[in-house]
């Protein structure tokens, strides 16, 4: 091919025209693959942009702002002013971060726990398990608020639940009376809401677990309670971690229960940081030291859900 | 996130539920026809909002008046349950949503909206409002000598009670006159009997649980002030024998279960006209029901602490105009229509007995129900006897709404045990921040 010149000529130019047809085509291929790369990504960028960061900015710059009375009159800038306030000052702020935490707890651990115990249940060689799987996930379909009112009824002094203990010889009770029993109901209103839709989140974690490994915790003559222990949690850490995150996340913006039953109440038990917010924003009328809330919550779960994944999310 | 951002996500499904959900559809049906500016006249057909706290079919009658009345404007209620509505309200006007054209006020927040900017300036219907209105209903709707709503009601608490259960108890009921006054001693003592010989679960009910409203009176009664003081009634005062001794009178009507726990301001009056309860104090809206259902009662004055003075609450309901509203001439007409005539105060009254509070309805009103049942025929006296010598006005403040919402939430502790002082003391920490940023 070297003394045939023709070639010789031909293969440079092809190799030339070669490379100068290609770089346009890459470029051009690589221009379509932006161009669609881009409009698959601007809905949720542009979401993103508008429900996300654009709040975020305007919460950060409400907080520094302090509203004259009249809401025609220009709002003032106040620099930290609002979070002093409520971290300072506030007599309603910190009892409410206490109220939220407390609660959160609560209900991550029970609702963790109770969701686990379903899930084992529910994967267990039964009658009707699937029927018996969606009940329980049944309640996540209905409204919150429509559950809240119903739940609201049931635990009145008069309703099913004391009417169903007083047969049973238990008594009556005051549930929105006291912080105990009022979170007694309002864990009960969100574990029959939720509990069902955690369950299903676990139950595909424990669907994961091998069951090679199981027979073999079988044959070197683990129980049933050490499987669970030495191989079933330890497999199902990385659904767990995720199910406490989001448990977490979730209860910290409870709102619809107090909201509707108990005003914050009973002595500000049930004052969660939404309820909070909510007050301050649309009772007291005080918009930016609500976005100073808002962005002290935002501040608070991060730091949570940081400290909730080093414990217990799996360290690969 | 925002404010507004976090809680049009949350609230919406709160606010549906609680029978809210026509409120975005009915606003929005405010912008046909119409001009955009204010001032300008409108012509053609306008369709304005209301937004209004009653139940459901609440004012029909007044709309449907209005509607006859005024062919080229067609209002749109959406009802918001009375405690969401002043928040709701305040949302979306501190959104400066023009949505809304004119919505209930409740009185004593006058103050509080007028000088946030949520209302327009009626000052235009001062004349109109002095010539045709009791002196005190205008006063209510007034703050800083502007007209800022259109009273429709003059409101005034008598007690009831259900002739049956006296009877069967054997207690003699209390007359309609002033001067035969019962104490609530004599109430509640009253009320144990007739439970103890009937098995009544109920033997005093107030209508409008752990609302202001319907305490103040017995903090006044008893010596204890409205509970604010000082420049603009910006500071409370709460921490005094008088309201210690009220409060201390209502968490003791529910610890001896003389008044049922679960019983909420919502459901008081069907729970009293189903008859259950001896004694109920409220509005006399109650005796339509009474009415209705065939349950014979009868009606004295609203009692007070044995040697103290009588007290009875006041200020009622009022229509607003939003200053942001497309159609402020039309809803102005609205407002001023269903206040200041004779017509539409009347039709404002139709469906809920409260004294209207248009003068010349005034008399109409209480001889259509002296007819519907000799229990009422002193009413109209006994009423106006009330309002022109027993009766307080709410404190006039900017900080209204704030204190409302502290104090019942200090109320309903009070009712399910916190110690009085504890909650008094509790309450007035938090009023103190929250007028901390209205006094500057």
């Amino acid at each position: 091919m070297a003394t045939d010149t023709t070639g010789v000529e031909r293969a440079p130019r092809e190799h030339a025209a070669g490379r100068t047809e290609a770089v346009p085509l890459r470029a051009r291929t690589w221009q379509r693959e932006g161009l669609v790369a881009a409009a698959f990504l601007a809905p949720s960028a542009i979401v993103l942009l508008v429900l996300r960061l654009y709040p975020t900015v305007e919460a950060l710059i409400a907080s520094a702002q302090r509203q004259p009375l009249n809401i025609l009159a220009a709002p003032v800038f106040v620099g930290l002013d609002n979070y002093r306030t409520l971290l300072v000052e506030s007599p309603t702020f910190w009892p409410s971060v206490a109220a939220t935490v407390i609660f959160v707890t609560i209900v991550v651990v029970a609702q963790t726990v109770g969701a686990l115990a379903l899930g084992l249940l529910y994967t267990q060689h039964m009658y009707a398990t699937r029927w018996w799987r969606a009940l329980v996930f049944l309640p996540i379909t209905i409204p919150m608020a429509v559950s809240t009112l119903v739940w609201q009824i049931a635990f009145r002094n008069d309703g099913v639940v004391n009417g169903f203990l007083s047969a049973l010889g238990l008594g009556q009770y005051n549930y929105f009376a006291t912080r105990g029993l009022a979170y007694f109901a309002f864990l009960t209103i969100l574990s029959w809401i939720g509990l069902g839709y955690w369950m299903a989140l676990l139950i595909a974690g424990l669907a994961d677990v091998p069951t090679e490994v199981r027979d073999a915790a079988k044959v070197d003559g683990a129980g049933a309670i050490r499987t669970f222990f030495s191989i079933v949690l330890p497999l199902l850490k990385r659904p767990l971690a995720f199910v406490a995150v989001a448990l977490t996340v979730t209860n910290f913006f409870t709102f619809i229960p107090e909201a509707v039953i108990t005003q914050g109440g009973p002595r500000d038990a049930t004052r969660f940081l939404m309820f909070e917010i909510y007050t301050e924003a649309y009772s007291n009328g005080n918009t930016n030291r609500a976005s100073a809330e808002i962005v002290l919550l935002a501040i608070i779960i991060l730091a949570i859900v940081a400290v909730e994944f080093k414990l217990i999310a799996p360290e690969d | 996130m925002s404010v507004h951002q976090v809680f049009r996500l949350r609230t919406v499904p709160v606010v549906a539920a609680l029978g809210t959900a026509a409120l975005a559809a009915a606003c929005g049906g405010g912008s046909a026809g119409g001009s955009a500016s204010p001032q300008a006249s409108e012509t053609g057909q306008v369709t304005i909002s209301f937004v209004e706290n009653g139940p459901p079919n609440f004012y029909a009658p007044l709309l449907s008046a209005f509607n006859a009345a005024h062919p080229n404007i067609k209002v749109v209620p959406s009802s918001i349950p009375f405690d969401s509505e002043a928040d709701i309200v305040q949302a979306k006007l501190s959104q400066k949503d023009s949505t809304i054209d004119a919505f209930i006020v409740d009185q004593p927040r006058t103050a509080s909206w007028a000088a946030r900017g949520y209302l327009l300036d009626l000052s235009s219907l001062t004349a109109e409002a002095k010539q045709n209105l009791f002196p005190a209903a205008v006063q209510a709707s007034s703050y800083q000598g502007k007209l800022w709503d259109t009273p429709l009601w003059e409101s005034s608490n008598q007690m009831f009670y259900n002739t049956t259960l006296l009877q069967k108890a054997g207690v003699k009921p209390p007359t309609d006159q002033p001067s035969d006054r019962w104490t609530w001693e004599q109430t509640v003592a009253a009320a144990k009997a007739v439970q103890a010989k009937t098995g009544a679960k109920c033997g005093l009910l107030l209508e409008q649980t752990d609302r202001y409203y319907q305490l103040q009176p017995l903090a006044e009664s008893a010596g204890g002030g409205p509970g604010l003081t000082g420049d603009g009634n910006l500071t409370p005062a709460l921490n005094n024998p008088g309201w210690t001794k009220a409060l201390g009178f209502y968490q003791e009507l529910f610890a001896q279960g003389v008044t049922p726990r679960s019983v909420s301001a919502d459901q008081s009056d069907a729970y009293f006209t189903a008859g259950n309860c001896a004694f109920f104090v409220g509005l006399p809206t109650v005796a339509g029901t009474l009415i209705k259902n065939k349950i014979p009662f009868g009606i004295a004055p609203e009692p007070y602490f044995a040697g103290e003075k009588p007290v009875t609450p006041n200020a009622a309901n009022a229509i607003g105009v939003s200053p942001f509203s497309k159609h402020q001439a039309a809803a102005t007409e609205f407002a001023r229509w269903a206040s200041m005539t004779v017509e539409g105060n009347l039709a404002s009254v139709e469906t809920i007995k409260i004294p209207p509070a248009n003068m010349k309805a005034s008399d109409p009103f209480f001889a259509g129900l002296a007819k519907q049942s000799t229990a009422l025929t002193n009413l109209g006296s006994l009423v106006n006897y009330e309002l022109s010598h027993t009766a307080v006005a709410r404190p006039e403040t900017i900080g209204y709404v704030q204190f409302e919402t502290i104090m019942q939430q200090a109320f309903s502790d009070i009712r399910n045990g916190t110690a009085v002082n504890q909650a008094l003391q509790n309450a007035t920490s938090k009023l103190n921040a929250a007028f901390s940023s209205l006094k500057g």
